[in-house]
């Protein structure tokens, strides 16, 4: 609790001792009513005057009807009517309800801010031999600032000097530390756990990786989702309507039956208490804030209440191929030998390779776990456009592609698998084929299949390979439709023939950032994927993931369900349980007590159910 | 000049808009924004004189009384 709210609470249980002493005398002297009056009253006034003195200013600011209005016209009403405790119990429980909602706002606000608070205020610097604190806004490119172990860096920069273990969990939402050494890259965001570091800043404070991030995030509430709005908009004509009503429900019924004036006065006000539209108006935004809170604490950015639920009514998922089912580096994915074992053609074609710089060489390299022994590697040769020839053991070994083994006379059936081949022979002898292609992320096929689960009727995937690599992709991965060798413009014109055909459900497109931002910002909701340090995906996309695992769109998936589930909750919950008192109260089953109870009482459970997407949903 | 500063004592999300949008209009400040969510409240001016850091305190103590900003 705050001061403020401290201050709120000593009033209210003032008030509540006043409101007892008036219950005593009530009971102890029921001939006496102006004591009992007067207890009440003061009990009334010390909780009372700010929402009375609100309810004032605000109609001359054009505000009529809100709650403190509606409050204020129940209460003295009450009095005027002779009914001191209900007047007095109205505004004591109304004020009750208020503190325990900012209460809850409060510490949602509170848990969300923490999440997101990964940018510390300040950095260290060597000044005059010792270490000294700076404010990190006051640092320019091409200062060094020291980042002692357990400190989360404040700035990006290169390591100058140290070793050290890096945590992003901050910014991935990967919790498996990354050792970093001179000359690699430090992101403002990230804890050092273990080493003293010595950092060049490469990006002033509002520049850095985190900055940007933050600025989205802390910029999503502008993006309100339907829900929200449907509130806003909600609440803007109800009061209005509820306080015809109750006039309305006042006069008429005294004026057409000739019944008493104050039992249906009574009827109105109790109708105005009940109506109070504040659970909806608080529960809703706080389920959508407390999503996007929960999201980033997982790497997954969501730029709007609006995505969140857009995202949960997803029926269609389109990916890209390169660079998000696949890892989108090349690396060796079968080895087929013949006569000898699959470690030593491996090998073999390492020691071949081990000079070259291509990118194919570096991936065989990659693959073999040893140490290459080049020692007995001689003569190595480029043979232009076919590969590359060496002496290895006094043997000459060739390594290259199809038309290199026929120009050697050897009788071998070609690869037709449409990826890269790399053949191994001698002059007389065929070894075996080592094939290279852009392997499918580990995770891949449980992340298709959890989104299946999660409601995705449709996967499809686009890309611009071959149609015999698609194809093996697409029937690992089980995805429902696949359109491969499509230039850049064609898979625009694919996904706006997608858009199209939709009918209920929105679209979804999952790309690695680049070279897909069209796309990204085409779709109903674009998912970047591997953002970390690509500005203009973290600009082009609706949801952005820091790292590039596949099972974060099943957690965002998943986030984004229940979040709108418990929004409606909220909403159906609220409006039924209020019709249904309104309905009560005006027949005259339901009396002020039970209104004020039921007003509170739907507030706090609404407020406890969407703080409920703050703490848990991703598992 | 782009700054940010953390603020207190703002307890709500209205009373931080408006916040803001009296400190926009404060003289020498291109642009300003309070984040009631995260408390930070982010300055753009040619130079923050200790003069302006005065008048946005003013600002925010008119709204809400016990406003602190960490200057």
């Amino acid at each position: 609790m705050n001061k403020k709210q401290k201050i709120e609470l000593y009033k209210i249980i003032a008030s509540a001792v006043f409101f007892a002493l008036g219950v005593i005398l009530s009971v102890l002297l029921k001939k006496v009513e102006i004591i009992k009056a007067v207890m009440f009253f003061i009990s009334y006034i010390i909780v009372g005057y700010k929402i009375i003195f609100k309810a004032v200013s605000n109609i001359f600011k054009g505000n009529l009807f809100d709650e403190n209005f509606l409050m204020t016209v129940a209460s003295i009403g009450a009095f005027v009517l002779g009914e001191y405790a209900e007047g007095a119990g109205v505004m004591l429980f109304f004020s009750i309800g208020e503190l325990f909602q900012s209460c809850a706002v409060e510490t949602s606000r509170k848990s969300i801010a923490e999440l997101m608070d990964i940018r510390p205020d300040t950095v260290n610097i060597i000044s005059d031999g010792e270490i000294i604190e700076k404010d990190a806004q006051d640092i320019l490119i091409g200062e060094e600032i020291i980042i002692k172990p357990g400190e989360r860096a404040a700035l990006d920069g290169v390591v100058l000097e140290g070793q050290s273990l890096i945590d992003l969990s901050a910014l991935t939402g990967e919790s498996i530390p990354v050792e970093k050494n001179v000359g690699d890259e430090i992101l403002s965001g990230s804890i050092n756990l273990n080493g003293l570091l010595k950092v060049r800043v490469t990006r002033e404070y509002f520049d850095t990786t985190v900055s940007k991030i933050l600025e989205l995030v802390e910029n999503s509430a502008q993006n309100k989702s339907k829900s929200e709005n449907f509130i806003t908009k909600f609440s803007r004509v109800y009061t209005p309507i509820v306080v015809v009503l109750a006039l309305a429900l006042a006069f008429l019924p005294p004026l057409i039956f000739s019944q008493p004036l104050s039992l249906w006065v009574y009827r109105a006000l109790t109708f105005l208490v009940i109506s109070c539209p504040c659970a909806l108006v608080i529960s809703v935004p706080l389920s959508f804030f407390g999503a996007v809170g929960r999201a980033s604490k997982l790497g997954i950015l969501v730029k709007g209440g609006s995505f969140i639920e857009t995202l949960s009514k997803a029926d269609t998922m389109v990916f890209d191929k390169t660079g998000t089912l696949t890892s989108g580096k090349f690396s060796v994915t079968e080895v087929i030998p013949q006569n000898i074992s699959k470690d030593e053609l491996l090998y073999l074609a390492s020691q071949v390779e081990s000079a070259s710089k291509h990118p194919i060489s570096k991936s065989i390299l990659n693959a073999v776990n040893k140490k290459v022994d080049t020692s007995k590697v001689t003569d190595i040769k480029e043979i232009a456009g076919k590969g590359i020839m060496a002496n290895v053991s006094g043997k000459d070994v060739y390594v290259g592609n199809y038309s290199l083994v026929c120009d050697l006379g050897l009788d071998v059936a070609q690869n037709n698998s449409g990826k890269t081949a790399v053949y191994v022979a001698s002059q007389n002898e065929y070894y075996g084929v080592i094939i290279i292609s852009d392997a499918i992320k580990e995770e891949a096929k449980e992340a298709l299949c959890r989104i299946k689960a999660l409601g995705i009727k449709n996967t499809v995937m686009l890309t611009g390979d071959k149609n015999e690599i698609a194809d093996e992709v697409k029937n690992k991965l089980s995805i429902d439709k696949v359109y491969s060798q499509l230039l850049p413009q064609d898979k625009i014109s694919k996904l706006n023939e997608l858009l199209k055909r939709k009918k209920r459900g929105s679209v979804v497109f999952v790309g690695d950032g680049i070279n897909d931002a069209p796309a990204l910002s085409l779709c109903d909701v674009g998912i970047a994927m591997g953002a970390l340090g690509a500005d203009s995906a973290i600009e082009a996309a609706d949801v952005v993931i820091m790292n590039d695992n596949l099972l974060k769109i099943c957690d965002a998936l998943k986030i984004s369900k229940k979040t709108v589930k418990i929004a409606r909750q909220n909403i159906i919950f609220a409006i039924g349980v209020k019709a249904l008192i309104l309905v009560l109260g005006a027949i005259g089953l339901a009396n002020m007590w039970q209104a004020v109870f039921a007003d509170v009482g739907v507030a706090v459970i609404a407020i406890l159910n969407s703080m409920r997407t703050l703490y848990k949903g991703e598992k | 000049m782009k700054r940010q500063y953390r603020f207190s004592g703002i307890d709500c999300a209205n009373c931080a808009r408006k916040i803001e949008d009296l400190i926009n209009k404060i003289e020498g400040i291109d642009s300003a924004s309070v984040n009631f969510l995260m408390q930070k409240i982010t300055i753009e001016a040619e130079d923050i004189t200790p003069e302006i850091k005065n008048e946005i305190l003013k600002a925010a103590r008119k709204i809400e009384r016990d406003a602190q900003i960490a200057f």
